[in-house]
């Protein structure tokens, strides 16, 4: 019979022992998944989400993926431990979308994006919304030290911060652009005065500046709602939808004459034909759809449309070159373009949502260690440093523009950054130049004080109103009619809330003179 | 065979190969029984699995078709609409400014409509009299492109006075032509505008479900990462599918998933489900990884006990089998190491102390009996002087040459020469020849003290006369056939001394015709020869016996202690003819 050595003796029993320890572990409830492969790891996605509802801004996504799948919002979970989850209305009926969506009862978001201040007020109003100053003092300190004291003001109602006030990254907007080369073919000077510009269109839509034969080409184009069009208004020394000052005290520049005469203008241009005559039904895509495809040779842009529309204009047309001009100048050397408001985006929570914390947490983090990341990209993947210069690669930059809805949640003015950034684009796109000339002749809405009493009521209703203007530049109603648009304003709330912004506007100058 | 006839002697031979056994016998339906309950336990679950898909589905079809419904309210709305009906009765080639601004009208009305109804992301409308598209993401124009009025004539053609559902083109091309999108992630209607009219192409409506709605309806039946659900039409094209393959990239063959479909009663159309078996035996897959983790140390248990049962019972038992046999075996200084103090160990040390106490017996009772032996013989020795005795001897001789008492003389003279013989020192073996000197000097003796009544030949062969033969064995033969049966003879009493090599054997014999032995007497010296033959103790003639035959006996043992088994003493007689006593000693070549 085999005799067992001492020495195999105590390697069996080892064995044995390893076995039994083996099975206590894995029997104890604290160590099992590890054999059982279940996992009772909570990831970021089994927390219950916070959901919050937000502008497309019209982005749109590589292939696979969405505002709810995307590397940036994966950042930003990761970063903050949080689970978002992310709704994005249609953006041609944005704000009346979130209206029936606030008012509703049941299945609220945690957070909104608004940019109307008069249903900010109303909604405050209406209870709808939840105080936040404590939970800024708990979790935004970065919100309080990037947002200016004259930001919070706007969102203060009787003591209390209802929104996290969104300010803008450039101030201003928009640019005048023209073909040179078709200014060249038509041998026509820069256009500097009003009259020079009008000139210009009539050539671009006459003269068959693109040598095709067809009568095909239009000298403006611009959108539906009139967007688009805020340096024009400004050589008429006025701007759309804008108090402005006139004798010391603020009245609505829609209603003034200055606006007919802009009117009247833009009548002049679209009877002529100069014009794209389907405007109205144009959305931002459309009209750009239409400079791309060399259809128009003159359009006031956003800055940042050298590098999108007009580039890719000249990816079809190569002989395609683009300029910008100095404002168009108006009678009395009068020039002009929209300039930002201070805020100009809300961020609001409903007031029965749990999560008030953690969306205050997600906006700190947009406004403090994300947002060098959210704004310029992922480092080494859409830009990196070389010799203190930043160098971007377009065409990832492009492909994730869409971090730029979770950017401007939070937007903060930061010249520095910005002078990096787009310097970093390019150069040759010029578009720190582009952003001085616009911050040089931005105007001001001179109205920035929170909704008054008759607004929140009347406003709404008289903005439609402005939609009288297209039936006026297209023709179908006379000019004389402004004058029955004015009266129906004026009756309709408008000298009432006239005399609330005044009665603010004292107040305000006063302080400001001290 | 023999593998089995092998395992069913090792089965038989070790108790803890038999116990190990058994006890997996016992094992074995205890496994059996898990295994069932756990294949079970799947069964179940996948029916449950089943059964909660099938709910779900119905109710998420519910929730689907009340989309639909919504969906159809809202067409019907836009249908009614008087904006609407007065656009749609719009017949220009070109816009005129009032139907454009008929139509921005119509737009804005359009986002209102997606505004509160809150499910919808997209409509949009083609206008086929005026070849007008207005959508609420893209805006309104004509359209120009011969690829997309092929599409549009196709989406026209397709659609019915119903709202039905639209099929995502799998093209490689564009799927966005004149602005609507379709893809497997969302779902999208179509309707055609009732004409009034007859005779006029009518006009489409198409409506987009957001995305997210989409979602959030079959949300519930994905339980998990790798659930796919799929709705598909009558003829089996995917309509709608979350997540959104619209091909079937699905790295899981349909055998690993569990596949639950509804048909909806109202609209033609299926929704599938597809969940892998993994993600539905999730669940239970801790139990299942406990029951194999029981059965294999179950295993592991019994192999332990039968390591066990082998190190403490059976090693022992073995050991101490094979001291046992060693000590059968002779060697009896076998001690078994153990430090047990349980059964085993006091067995052991038991062992041990019997083995010590049977060598000590042995040894012992050997000493002591070779003492015995050493004091007698020196006991015997010390009565004989040999000096003293030749001395007197001599003394005897002389003095009856004096007297020339040649009879006396002569006696003394043999019986002289016969002790010198005797106590030869140090030779235990005299030669044949030798052994015939001395006998014939006893012989004469016995003559002389008989008055010559008998007489002796000596018959020794020549061969055998230098070989050895130990000493003092014939003579105490022939001193019996003298005393027992040549004394009691008056006269012609003949003595005969033999020798002879018959096969190997010497053959020494002494013949006389005296008296014999009677029958009875014969029968226990032939019994008392064979107790000694037999005796493996051979110091056993020490044993006092009632007999006598101490001569006989004497001859007996010490010629077999001598020549060992082969040699025999055997004795012959005849009542009142004689007796013959003969020895059979083993010889070998060249001694």
């Amino acid at each position: 019979m085999v005799r067992i050595s001492r020495g195999a003796n105590y390697f069996i029993i080892s064995i044995y022992l390893m076995v039994f320890i083996g099975l206590l572990v894995a029997f104890y409830p604290k160590f099992s998944p590890l054999f059982t492969g279940v996992s009772t790891n909570k990831t970021s996605h089994d927390q219950q989400p916070v959901s919050i509802v937000i502008n497309s801004l019209s982005f749109t996504y590589p292939d696979g993926l969405d505002e709810n799948h995307n590397p940036y919002l994966t950042y930003i979970e990761e970063q903050t431990g949080l689970n978002i989850d992310v709704y994005m209305p249609p953006v041609t009926s944005y704000e009346n979308t979130l209206h029936t969506l606030i008012s509703s009862d049941t299945n609220l978001p945690d957070m909104l994006s608004i940019y109307s201040k008069v249903r900010l007020s109303n909604y405050v109003q209406q209870n709808k919304l939840m105080p936040l100053e404590d939970w800024i003092e708990k979790y935004g300190p970065d919100l309080k030290r990037v947002i200016p004291q004259e930001a919070w003001e706007q969102v203060t109602f009787n003591g209390h911060i209802y929104a996290i006030p969104s300010s803008y990254l450039v101030n201003g907007n928009e640019l005048m652009y023209v073909r040179q080369d078709w200014l060249d073919k038509l041998k026509l000077p820069r256009p500097v005065t009003l009259e020079d510009y009008k000139h210009v269109i009539k050539a671009f839509a006459t003269n068959d500046p693109d040598g095709n034969g067809k009568h095909d080409t239009y000298g403006l184009s611009m959108m539906g709602g009139l967007q688009y069009t805020s340096p024009l208004f400004g050589a008429f020394g006025i701007q759309l939808n804008q108090w402005t000052e006139r004798g010391g005290e603020l009245v609505f520049a829609n209603t003034l004459p200055e606006m007919k005469e802009a009117l009247a203008f833009f009548k002049e241009l679209y009877q002529e034909k100069w014009i794209d005559p389907y405007f109205p039904l144009h959305t931002r895509q459309t009209m750009l759809a239409n400079i791309e495809r060399g259809k128009v040779g003159l359009f006031a842009g956003a800055w940042y449309d050298t590098r999108g529309a007009i580039a890719n204009n000249r990816k079809r047309e190569p002989e395609a070159h683009w300029v910008s001009l100095e404002y168009p100048v108006g009678k009395q050397g009068r020039q002009g373009v929209e300039g930002s408001r201070l805020v100009h985006g809300y961020q609001v929570i409903t007031r029965g949502s749990e999560r008030a914390a953690d969306v205050i947490r997600l906006l700190n983090f947009i406004a403090g260690k994300g947002r060098e990341t959210l704004i310029l990209g992922f480092e080494h993947q859409v830009w990196t440093r070389k010799n203190g210069e930043m160098i971007t690669n377009f065409k990832e930059h492009d492909k994730h523009l869409y971090r730029g809805i979770y950017s401007s949640l939070v937007n903060v003015h930061d010249p520095t950054l910005q002078k990096l950034r787009l310097d970093s684009y390019g150069k040759h796109y010029q578009l720190y130049d582009n952003i001085q000339k616009v911050e040089k002749h931005a105007v001001r809405d001179l109205f920035w004080g929170p909704a008054t009493p008759t607004m929140q009521k009347k406003w709404n209703e008289l903005n439609e109103l402005q939609y009288n203007f297209i039936p006026i530049i297209v023709g179908v109603e006379p000019i004389e009619s402004f004058d029955a648009y004015v009266e129906r304003w004026n009756t309709s709330g408008g000298r009432q809330i006239t005399k609330e912004v005044n009665d603010w506007y004292k107040i305000v100058s006063k302080r400001i003179q001290k | 065979m023999n593998m089995i006839r092998y395992a069913y002697d090792k089965f038989l031979q070790n108790s803890h190969v038999r116990l190990t056994a058994y006890f997996l016998l016992v094992l074995l339906p205890l496994v059996m029984v898990s295994l069932y309950v756990n294949n079970r336990a799947n069964q179940i679950i996948v029916k449950q699995a089943n059964e909660q898909n099938m709910h779900k589905l119905e109710s998420v079809m519910n929730n689907l078709e009340l989309t639909v419904q919504h969906v159809d309210v809202l067409f019907n709305l836009i249908a009614t609409n008087t904006k609407v009906l007065d656009i749609m009765a719009i017949k220009e080639a070109e816009m005129s400014p009032l139907t454009i601004v008929k139509y921005s009208e119509l737009l804005r009305e359009l986002g209102n409509i997606t505004a509160v109804s809150q499910v919808v992301s997209q409509i949009t409308m083609y206008h086929a009299e005026t070849n007008t598209m207005i959508s609420t993401v893209f805006g309104g124009r004509h359209v120009e492109e011969a690829a997309e009025q092929t599409w549009i004539a196709k989406l026209v053609a397709q659609a019915s006075s119903q709202t039905s559902v639209m099929i995502p083109e799998r093209t490689n091309g564009n799927l966005v032509s004149a602005g609507q999108s379709l893809t497997p992630d969302t779902l999208s209607f179509s309707r055609l505008l009732d004409r009034a009219e007859s005779g006029q192409t009518p006009s489409l409506m198409m409506m987009t479900l957001h995305k997210h709605k989409l979602a959030a309806i079959f949300k519930p039946l994905l339980t998990s990462q790798h659930t796919n659900v799929v709705l598909r039409n009558r003829e089996g094209h995917v309509i709608a599918a979350v997540p959104d393959t619209v091909q079937g990239s699905n790295t899981k063959t349909e055998l690993e998933r569990l596949k639950v479909s509804v048909d909806s009663p109202q609209y033609a159309w299926t929704l599938e489900v597809m969940q892998p078996y993994e993600d539905i035996y999730e669940e239970t897959k801790p139990m299942r990884q406990y029951t194999y983790l029981i059965i294999i140390s179950s295993l592991l248990l019994a192999l332990f006990i039968s390591w066990g049962i082998y190190n403490r019972i059976a090693a022992p038992l073995w050991q101490l089998t094979d001291a046992m046999k060693s000590l059968i075996g002779g060697h009896y200084d076998i001690q078994l190491k153990t430090k047990r103090k349980d059964e085993f160990g006091y067995l052991m040390h038991a062992y041990n102390r019997m083995a010590a106490h049977q060598k000590h017996l042995i040894q012992d009772h050997y000493e002591q009996q070779l003492r015995i032996v050493k004091t007698e013989l020196s006991f015997l020795q010390s009565q004989i002087n040999p000096h003293f005795l030749y001395n007197t001897l001599n003394s005897i001789y002389w003095t009856a040459k004096n007297y020339e008492a040649e009879e006396i003389s002569e006696m003394v003279l043999n019986l002289s020469h016969f002790f010198r013989l005797s106590l030869h020192k140090g030779k235990d073996t005299f030669t044949v020849a030798e052994t015939i000197e001395h006998l014939d000097y006893y012989i004469r003796i016995q003559q002389a003290r008989l008055l010559d009544s008998f007489q002796v030949k000596y018959k020794v062969q020549e061969a055998c006369k230098s070989i050895s033969v130990l000493k003092l064995l014939l003579q105490p033969l022939v001193e019996n056939a003298v005393i027992h049966g040549l004394e009691k003879k008056q006269g012609g009493g003949l003595l005969i001394v033999s020798g002879s090599i018959q096969n190997g054997f010497l053959m020494l014999s002494v013949q006389d015709n005296g008296s014999g032995i009677q029958g009875d007497r014969l029968h226990m010296i032939e019994q008392a020869l064979h107790e000694i033959a037999a005796e493996v103790s051979p110091l056993s003639y020490l044993k006092a016996s009632d007999i006598g035959l101490y001569g006989l006996r004497n001859v007996c043992s010490r010629m077999k202690m001598y020549y060992g088994k082969e040699a025999r003493l055997i004795c012959t007689s005849a009542w009142g003819e004689g007796t013959t006593v003969t020895m059979m000693l083993p010889v070998h070549e060249g001694e």
